[in-house]
């Protein structure tokens, strides 16, 4: 709108300042140094990292669309194989596995999706808990392809760059959280981006009534189809990074249990209604999965007890909690 | 000449039947009505027309299209929008915003991912739904989220939702359920207004208002369309009094 073109240059240049999302990203790009201090380590930032893109990926439509997938862990470890597969048996490098394993899980996602797309609530929840399901046995079955039970061993984080100009090792884990903290940032500008677009819109409003958006001209089965293998992207892609780090592909991310850890990371942070949410359901979940499960073997326990607190004190999730003053410049899907 | 035909249309749940071997004319540039006691099939009737139910028997023709098999978003997009009796808005959107996801529909923009809603190509969006909001006399209330607007307000949204879809016909399905005296009378002046412009097909109980503005009345009973005609003729009609009015 023209308030935007007319708009003094200083103050459009504090408001991106001001805004949240460089917060979040100065936080990331200092987390490797304090860290330590916190009982952490730089293998957790990247889990963090790559848990956020994957909730962040997963809250298009779970958060905005309001469709609870129990699914995409599915496209998580098919990301996560694809690159490990690509990798050892194709080519040997970096960027051709990266994109094989996000155009992989975006072509199952897409298939599935067409599955899923007319669905809604229990119902959709359960058909992609099943379809997730049926990516787990082949994983674990397929042994010639997958390695089965013992997993997709040898993966390497190889150096990275373009060929010719420069290139970068990141085998060392410092180097890989940034080369993660990197991609978090482009997958975090593009979600918002595609959240805040006009399409965005158009997934809030099957969210709140979606009667009223088939009467109003959407065809809502083909924006939820859109939006699951959007999201399925993102999920391959979190996939990918995780066999890097891990250096290997285990079928065990693609059981649908997995699948329920991101959802509890976007409940967990209030990913159901602000954009933020899932970064910091994310961050807690695997700083306090690290913390507790050092100090008790039941920290399964004392996790189930603080998610239930979590829902009966703060339903919107934690991070409604700090929001209360900042709460009209974050914008999201509203509650 | 008619805008919308149904012919022998016909829905059943079960042992009920909603909505028995309805053939009804609607008339470009009219204001038509349909009226009959509670249960008599009209929500139904609604639902049919605009693809929210598919209909057991018989067909539906907009404009000379066959739109019985059409999905709701397809029956929009030719040209029949409807406004719901309970009402039927984004509540957790702002006023604007539900104004203008619609119109955003409607010029199909709904799929672009990559540009801002505050970007100039979407500003006749924005224009358009701010002038919708204007004509329906919300202006001024924007930003309220809609679910805390006053419920005669919420009902004018359910209209101006409707109104976003530029229909050639506008389906209304009771907008003055549950309006105090004085604001039913403003929503009569703004039926009577919209018209002027708008072919509409109006379910409403408030038999003033009905004798008061529409061209043409059917009565619905029991599924059937029992009578049809005028004003002046529905008054006198004695099924009619039998059936709806009480022996009015």
């Amino acid at each position: 709108m023209t308030e935007l073109t007319e708009e003094p240059v200083n103050s459009a240049v504090s408001r991106v300042v001001r805004h949240p999302m460089l917060w979040v990203f100065a936080l990331f790009l200092v987390l490797p140094y304090f860290l330590p201090f916190l009982g952490g380590y730089t293998y957790l930032g990247v889990e963090v990292l790559i848990w956020s893109i994957f909730a962040l990926g997963l809250n298009i439509i779970v958060g905005y669309t309001g469709l609870p997938s129990f699914g995409h862990g599915a496209f998580f470890g098919v990301g996560a194989f694809v690159l490990g597969i690509v990798q050892l048996r194709v080519t040997h490098g970096m960027w051709v596995p990266l994109l094989a394993a996000i155009l992989a899980a975006t072509l199952c996602g897409a298939v599935v999706g067409l599955f899923v797309a007319k669905k809604r609530g229990i119902y959709f929840a359960l058909l992609t808990i099943a379809f997730s399901q049926m990516f787990w046995f082949v994983a674990w079955g397929w042994d010639s392809v997958t390695g089965g039970e013992g997993g997709l061993l040898g993966i390497n984080r190889l150096p990275v760059g373009i060929p010719g100009l420069f290139s970068v090792g990141i085998d060392s884990i410092l180097h890989f959280y940034y080369f993660v903290y990197l991609i978090f940032i482009a997958c975090v500008v593009l979600i918002w981006i595609i959240v805040h677009s006009p399409f965005g819109r158009t997934l809030q409003s099957i969210r709140y009534n979606d009667t009223r958006a088939r009467c109003i001209g959407y065809n809502i089965a083909f924006y939820k189809w859109i939006a699951f293998t959007l999201s399925c992207a993102f999920s391959g892609l979190a996939g990918a990074l995780y066999a890097l780090l891990r250096n290997a592909a285990f079928s065990d991310v693609l059981h649908w249990t997995r699948s329920g850890d991101v959802i509890l990371m976007i409940i967990l942070g209030g990913g159901m209604s602000n954009f933020f949410g899932p970064i910091l359901g994310a961050g807690v979940f695997i700083v306090l999965r690290d913390l507790f499960s050092t100090i008790t073997e039941h920290w399964l326990l004392i996790y189930g007890l603080l998610f239930m607190a979590v829902i009966i004190f703060v339903p919107e999730g934690l991070l409604t909690i700090f929001q209360r003053r900042t709460r009209r410049k974050v914008t999201g899907p509203e509650k | 000449m008619e805008i919308l035909t149904t012919q022998n249309l016909s829905k059943h749940f079960g042992g009920l039947v909603a909505v028995n071997d309805v053939s009804l004319k609607v008339t470009e540039g009219c204001l038509t009505s349909l009226i009959g006691p509670n249960g008599a099939g009209k929500t139904t009737l609604f639902n049919l027309l605009t693809g929210l139910m598919k209909p057991d028997e018989g067909r539906i023709h907009f404009q000379q299209v066959d739109i019985t098999a059409y999905p709701p978003h397809r029956i929009v997009k030719e040209g029949v929008a409807r406004s719901f009796q309970i009402v039927n808005i984004f509540g957790e959107l702002t006023l604007l915003e539900n104004v203008r996801v619609a119109v955003q529909a409607q010029k199909g923009h709904g799929l672009e991912m990559f540009a801002s809603v505050n970007s100039s190509s979407f500003h006749e969006v924005n224009e358009q739904a701010a002038a919708i909001v204007k004509a329906t006399g919300l202006g001024g209330k924007e930003r309220t989220i809609a679910k805390n607007l006053s419920y005669g307000d919420k009902r004018l949204l359910e209209i101006a939702i409707a109104l976003a879809s530029k229909p050639r016909l506008l389906l209304m399905d009771e907008p003055t359920s549950g309006l105090a005296s004085r604001e039913t009378g403003k929503m009569r002046e703004f039926i009577q207004n919209l018209a002027k412009e708008l072919t509409i097909l109006l379910i409403e109980h408030d038999m003033n208002i009905v004798l008061s503005i529409s061209d043409h009345i059917a009565v619905l009973h029991q599924g059937r369309v029992i009578a049809e005609g005028g004003p002046d003729a529905i008054r006198r009609n004695a099924d009619v009094q039998e059936a709806y009015l009480g022996g009015l």
